[in-house]
């Protein structure tokens, strides 16, 4: 049995990367002008190499789809993580609020720092590396405020759960408008399309900022994640096997939070993804988490990266933000798995 | 006489509600005590609380002969394993999954079982006699194959203790006494310790060597089930009018029949 | 009943006053202070040659008017809203509605460019019916999926989902600017013909819901009860439902999404008048127009010279308020 579901993963692993694969292809031959794959390989493998190629592929679509999957990657694991600690299947850092709160801390940064995000060079780069940090004070407090809101008689209610973050989505969105609107124009536009989360402004510097988060806390969910089978439990028999339950679920909260906000911080608001990943996850590979685990991170990379490429592309010349076409498709799923689940 | 629990001035409860207070007790190592008294008599905050699962208010609680306090969680979940009154666990959920999960305190390599863990994983199915449905998923069980599961959970927890919060509960006949034949066969073959709440008082009566009869909070009796189960200490506990005989088959006291107390002769 | 009889005579007597004061302080401070002399000329001896004149008649009046009667069309429709379905997290921009209305707006800027007025706010009203009856509708669909948190978190994420799709096509058209511009109120610039136009309109949606004040009453004490006292309640609910898209359909029209006022001021009110809708609705109304005009007020001093949008203002009162309903009432059913 147990030979059986690590088959179907190895399969899933697979079948996830040439996914990703695929829609990199299309992603990156794809755009204002196309290219063929032989231009692209060449520029990859420097054969003949070509100004003109290699500024669109190395500066524009290649940092794009690299953010695009890191970012799925980065919701997909905390999505998981969100939903096996609130043993809730509709959490999502973006309907949890989380997402906004790491959305206002970063827009206070850019606020006080005059910073640009348009047009983000190399002579900023400290103060962009700096950002997932604002954004994890930020998440953080927004996750403080939506768990002491949920707590009802040391339990999470999830009802309230949901819609305290959708009280603390409206919070933190008025406050992060106000503040946009208190900056000049240039910053104001940067920090508008930011919000609205969008990928497209890609740099290596964005990269650079939110590798490192995520490969600790990565790192550090994966290797915590046979914690989300116990959590499956309910409190009393959790702790009567010995496992710290509070502790654990306030660190794996904050990893997961750091991972959103690393996220956010490059890309705006993008919800949804954290909410659908797991669930295609667990359809997948079952419901062991470390499984799920690694599913969710490549479904959310596959399904960032191919949301972006149709926002790219089906009203070209005009871009349409990747969180909106996540919200298209999202939305119905969200509305899916309410129908479907029970009480 | 060696001690599984000694509770010296224990104080507990839920949020403000204070549920007892300042209580002396002692549970003998190697027998099967029940507590039983009427609802919210605070029987099943008594055991979560020796338990660990509730947090207490004051006093402390030795286990052992060591104070709970020093000890880790996970090394408590070594020495005792208790069962709440409603598990829940997601349905698609194999048996053998969830029995395995009672391995975590015994596990440091996360990922694979050792020998000794598939050893006691097999000992807990064949015990509680689930070995049959190990491969199918806890959704597709009874009331009774469930229950039965979650106690070969808590053995694989390979415990000397086991602390079980009505066991029997939305069983019917037959399945309640299947459970407590199980228990017993854990106390009499392999020694288990084994403390739990029990709303049958006939079953308390005929599965156990002692009880604890609580109402608001308060001990009233404690003693061997023949001392328990009278038409005295019921009347204090249920304020009922019990009618009490001997079952010629098992030798214990059974109740087999009963009056609501006209003029309650309350203790207080 | 003779307290409740008092405090809401006190309440309407009392708000009138505290609106002219916000009136006109609204009218004479902005960018440019104006005297309250000058305003009171260009009321009563309009000067067309005065820019004054023109700021205070063109810019100001309508600005603070239209601020007014939204306020009170959503206090009465959250309060209808409330007292019809029992739950205490009804309110229009919680359950779709106005989504709902600024998605068909949005359609009809894309679509048929330069429609007249009128037929903007019959749309808008179409628009409200629309988003409630797909977030009712979907409600129904789930198994408990009309309890007041179910029905919140369903309006929310369909509101998420319409002003998505709304932004899609106004991006694929090329006209998010117009757009954007029903999402984000608009209170500044109020069009004077849509404001005159939008008056009758509210008026009826008003008088509907004062004339089923009673009946919402009895409705607010349980479908059961009203069916035993021999209400018709199908026909309550259609009235009343009327009612509250008339008032959200022409308050979208007029100035945009407005979050959060169609759902405090009714708890407001019922706290301080209890539970008689005959009472709750004019108050709601008094109350709703005079926190709004405060707000707007406001929005202008919070980040001056710049105007900040109402909407930041409301979420400001509105978001404390929310989370204390939620951690007051959690999951339950009354309203």
């Amino acid at each position: 049995m147990r030979k059986n579901t690590s088959r179907v993963f190895v399969l899933t692993i697979s079948i996830l990367m040439l996914f990703i694969v695929g829609a990199s292809y299309l992603h990156i031959t794809n755009g204002v002008f196309d290219m063929s794959v032989i231009d692209v390989v060449k520029t990859l493998l420097r054969i003949e190499p070509n100004p003109k190629f290699d500024l669109v592929i190395f500066e524009f679509r290649l940092p794009r789809i690299v953010i695009a999957a890191l970012v799925g990657i980065g919701l997909g694991m905390a999505g998981v993580v969100l939903q096996g600690i609130t043993r809730n299947g509709l959490a999502d850092p973006g309907i949890l609020g989380i997402n906004a709160g790491a959305g206002a801390a970063v827009v206070i940064f850019m606020f006080f720092f005059q910073l640009n995000l348009v047009t983000a060079d190399m002579s900023r780069w400290v103060s962009i590396l700096m950002m997932p940090m604002f954004g994890f004070i930020g998440g953080a407090m927004a996750a403080a405020l939506i768990f002491s809101f949920a707590l009802k008689n040391g339990h999470l209610d999830m009802q309230r759960l949901i819609l305290t973050g959708i009280a603390i989505n409206s919070g933190f969105g008025a406050l992060s408008l106000f503040l946009s609107l208190k900056m000049n124009a240039q910053d104001y536009e940067s920090a508008a399309v930011w919000l609205a989360g969008s990928i497209y402004n890609a740099n290596w510097i964005f990269v650079a900022a939110m590798l490192p988060w995520l490969i600790i806390l990565g790192f550090y969910v994966y290797r915590k994640s046979y914690l989300l089978d116990y959590f499956q439990l309910e409190e009393d028999s959790i702790t009567s096997l010995g496992i710290g339950v509070e502790k654990e679920k306030i660190k794996l909260l904050l990893a997961s939070v750091g991972l959103v906000s690393a996220c956010v911080s490059v890309s705006g608001s993008i919800g949804f993804i954290g909410l659908m990943a797991p669930h295609i996850a667990k359809q997948l590979v079952g419901i062991q988490h470390r499984y799920v685990m690694p599913a969710s991170a490549l479904i959310g990379a596959c399904l960032l990266v191919i949301a972006d490429f149709i926002g790219k592309t089906v009203f070209a010349p005009s871009e349409l933000a990747v969180g909106i076409v996540v919200s298209i498709i999202g939305i119905p799923y969200f509305l899916y798995l309410l129908v479907k689940s029970k009480a | 006489m060696q001690t599984a629990f000694r509770m010296e001035n224990l104080s507990s409860g839920y949020e403000q509600v204070r549920v007892f207070e300042g209580l002396n007790l002692s549970i003998e190592e190697g027998k099967v005590t029940t507590i039983i008294g009427p609802n919210g008599c605070g029987k099943s905050t008594l055991l979560k609380t020796i338990g660990r699962i509730l947090k207490k208010q004051q006093g402390t609680v030795y286990l052992q002969e060591q104070n709970m306090q020093n000890l880790s969680s996970k090394d408590i979940a070594k020495k005792l394993a208790i069962l709440s009154q409603t598990p829940v666990a997601p349905g698609q959920l194999k048996v053998e999954e969830l029995v395995a999960y009672g391995r975590y305190p015994h596990r440091n390599n996360v990922n694979r079982l050792t020998k000794k863990d598939e050893e006691m994983i097999e000992w807990s199915l064949s015990v509680t006699n689930t070995l049959d449905f190990r491969n199918r998923e806890l959704a597709q069980l009874s009331g009774g194959q469930r229950q039965r599961v979650w106690l070969a959970m808590a053995l694989a927890q390979e415990t000397s203790i086991l602390l079980l919060d009505e066991p029997t509960t939305y069983l019917d006949m037959a399945h309640q006494l299947e459970v407590l034949d199980i228990v017993n066969s854990l106390n009499e073959q392999h020694g288990c310790t084994i403390v739990m709440v029990l709303h049958d008082i006939n079953h308390a009566a005929r599965y156990s060597d002692h009880l604890i009869a609580m109402r608001q909070g308060v001990v009233i009796e404690m003693g061997t089930p023949n001392e328990i189960l009278c038409a005295d200490v019921m009347r204090k506990v249920f304020h009922i009018n019990a009618r009490i005989m001997e079952d010629p088959a098992t030798k214990t006291p059974v109740c087999y029949g009963y009056d609501i107390l006209k003029e309650p002769t309350d203790e207080h | 009943m003779k307290k409740t009889n008092i405090v809401s005579f006190a309440i309407l007597a009392a708000t009138p006053f505290l609106i002219t004061i916000v009136a006109l302080i609204s009218v004479m401070y902005g960018t440019k202070d104006i005297s309250a002399l000058a305003v009171w000329q260009a009321i009563i001896a309009f000067d067309p040659s005065n820019v004054d004149h023109q700021i205070i008649r063109t810019g100001r009046i309508p600005r603070i008017a239209a601020v007014l009667l939204v306020g009170a069309f959503l206090a009465v429709a959250g309060a209808v809203m409330q007292g019809i379905t029992r739950n205490y997290l009804a309110s229009p921009s919680l359950m779709g509605v106005n989504d709902g209305s600024a998605f068909v707006i949005t359609l009809a800027i894309v679509f048929f460019p330069g429609l007249p007025n009128y037929q903007m706010i019959l749309l808008s009203m179409l628009g409200s019916a629309l988003g409630a009856g797909i977030v009712f509708g979907f409600g129904s669909l789930i198994r408990n999926g009309l309890s007041p948190v179910r029905l919140a978190i369903i309006g929310t994420v369909i509101g998420t989902f319409l002003s998505s799709i709304a932004t899609a096509i106004a991006m694929y058209f090329q006209v998010s600017q117009t757009v954007s511009v029903w999402y984000n109120t608009k209170v500044h610039t109020v069009d004077i013909d849509m404001l005159l136009l939008a008056i009758p309109f509210g008026l009826v949606g008003l008088v509907l819901a004062l004339l089923s004040a009673r009946a919402i009453t009895i409705t607010s004490l349980g479908e059961d009860i009203a069916l035993g006292l021999g209400q018709k309640t199908k026909a309550v609910k259609i009235i009343s439902m009327l009612a509250v898209v008339c008032l959200t359909g022409t308050a979208v029209a007029l100035v945009g999404k407005i979050a959060f006022v169609g759902l405090v001021i009714p708890h407001i009110t019922r706290f301080l008048v209890g539970v008689d809708y005959r009472f709750i609705i004019p108050c709601a109304a008094a109350i709703g127009a005079f926190f709004l005009a405060l707000c707007d007020v406001l929005s202008r001093y919070v980040n001056y010279p710049m105007e900040t949008p109402i909407g930041v203002l409301t979420a400001i009162v509105g978001v404390p308020f929310f989370l204390y309903l939620i951690r007051k009432h959690g999951g339950e059913k009354r309203a």
